[in-house]
């Protein structure tokens, strides 16, 4: 038959599809069923392209304002922290890790978003003047002067 | 069932009354089930959708029939509301799965081989896999004229298609199929 001519008009007109028994003889009453409302049926969720927007950006608004009210901000985290330790406990710990006040000096200088001006900075690490003049090559203010 | 079936004219009489608006709508099922259901099986193949999808089209026929104004025959009015179920079924199948159309075809051509709600010799099986190689509009025109011998007419008030679209369309539909057909190993 391949490469032939197909009539269609040629072809019984058969239906194939086949139902379960008694199918037409149920289903006026299972329609009735329904449209009397003794069956209800129960609604299901289904896919819809409104409620999928919805859900986006209620999901958007929920993850930024959670960013901005529980994420902390890196500032307040180092000033809150470091505000309930005693200056003494941060020279200690300086000398245990056998860091200098030049060290931090110098790091604080590199650190161009830093708010301390240099008389805080000295308050802060808590030197007296005697230190002062113990770190400062003599000579070179000499030099100056 | 009743010895005299009712008139279309009869059953919207009695459905108006409420008393006897269950009876005539029971009466409504019974004379345009197996139409309505017939042409839903033959476009979604699968039993168990086309059930579904025959009880929703009655559904609405109960809901609406309040409304319907006569202007057109019970009967079309009823393939109509079958008609846009079955698009809209299918329609959504497709966007539910994300499906490309050629994986609809498949699908329901495999309902077509595994089905035990399915009989037929190999040609009229293969007519039914050639059919759905078409667009579902194509196919639903193909089915109304070449199956159910509808008008173009009558076609025309349950689409909203001009006669002559159909004409154009039947006429290809029957070409790409015969051509489907002739090319199909047997």
């Amino acid at each position: 038959m391949k490469n032939e001519k197909f009539d269609l008009e040629n072809l019984p007109r058969e239906n194939i599809f086949k139902v379960p028994d008694n199918y037409f003889d149920e289903l006026p009453m299972r329609v009735q069923a329904r449209t009397s409302g003794k069956a209800k049926r129960i609604p299901l969720v289904s896919w819809s392209k409104q409620r999928t927007w919805a859900s986006v950006a209620a999901c958007s608004t929920i993850a930024i304002l959670g960013y901005f009210t529980l994420m902390p901000k890196q500032d307040s985290l180092g000033n809150e922290a470091l505000s309930g330790v005693q200056n003494t406990e941060i020279v200690n710990y300086l000398i245990q890790e056998n860091i200098n006040q030049t060290d931090v000096a110098e790091q604080f200088e590199n650190n161009k978003s830093t708010k301390f001006k240099d008389s805080e900075l000295l308050d802060n690490l808590n030197v007296t003047d005697k230190d002062i003049l113990q770190s400062i090559d003599t000579e070179h203010i000499q030099e100056e002067i | 069932m009743t010895d005299k079936q009712l008139t279309d004219s009869e059953i919207l009489a009695k459905f108006a009354v409420a008393e006897t608006r269950n009876f005539a709508f029971n009466q409504l099922v019974r004379i345009y089930q197996q139409k309505i259901y017939w042409h839903i099986r033959k476009m979604v193949i699968d039993h168990d959708d086309a059930d579904d999808l025959t009880q929703e089209t009655f559904i609405k026929a109960w809901k609406g029939l309040e409304n319907f104004k006569g202007e057109s025959q019970l009967f079309t009015w009823l393939y109509r509301i079958a008609t846009n179920e079955c698009l809209n079924h299918l329609a959504k199948k497709k966007r539910r799965f994300f499906l490309p159309i050629n994986d609809i075809t498949e699908e329901l051509s495999n309902k077509l081989e595994d089905s035990d709600m399915i009989s037929g010799d190999e040609i009229q099986l293969k007519l039914q896999k050639a059919l759905l190689t078409l667009p579902d509009k194509q196919r639903l025109v193909f089915n109304m004229k070449y199956f159910d011998e509808m008008k173009y007419e009558e076609i025309a008030e349950i689409t909203g298609t001009s006669v002559g679209a159909l004409k154009a369309s039947y006429h290809l539909a029957v070409k790409k199929v015969e051509e489907h057909l002739k090319n199909s190993p047997f």
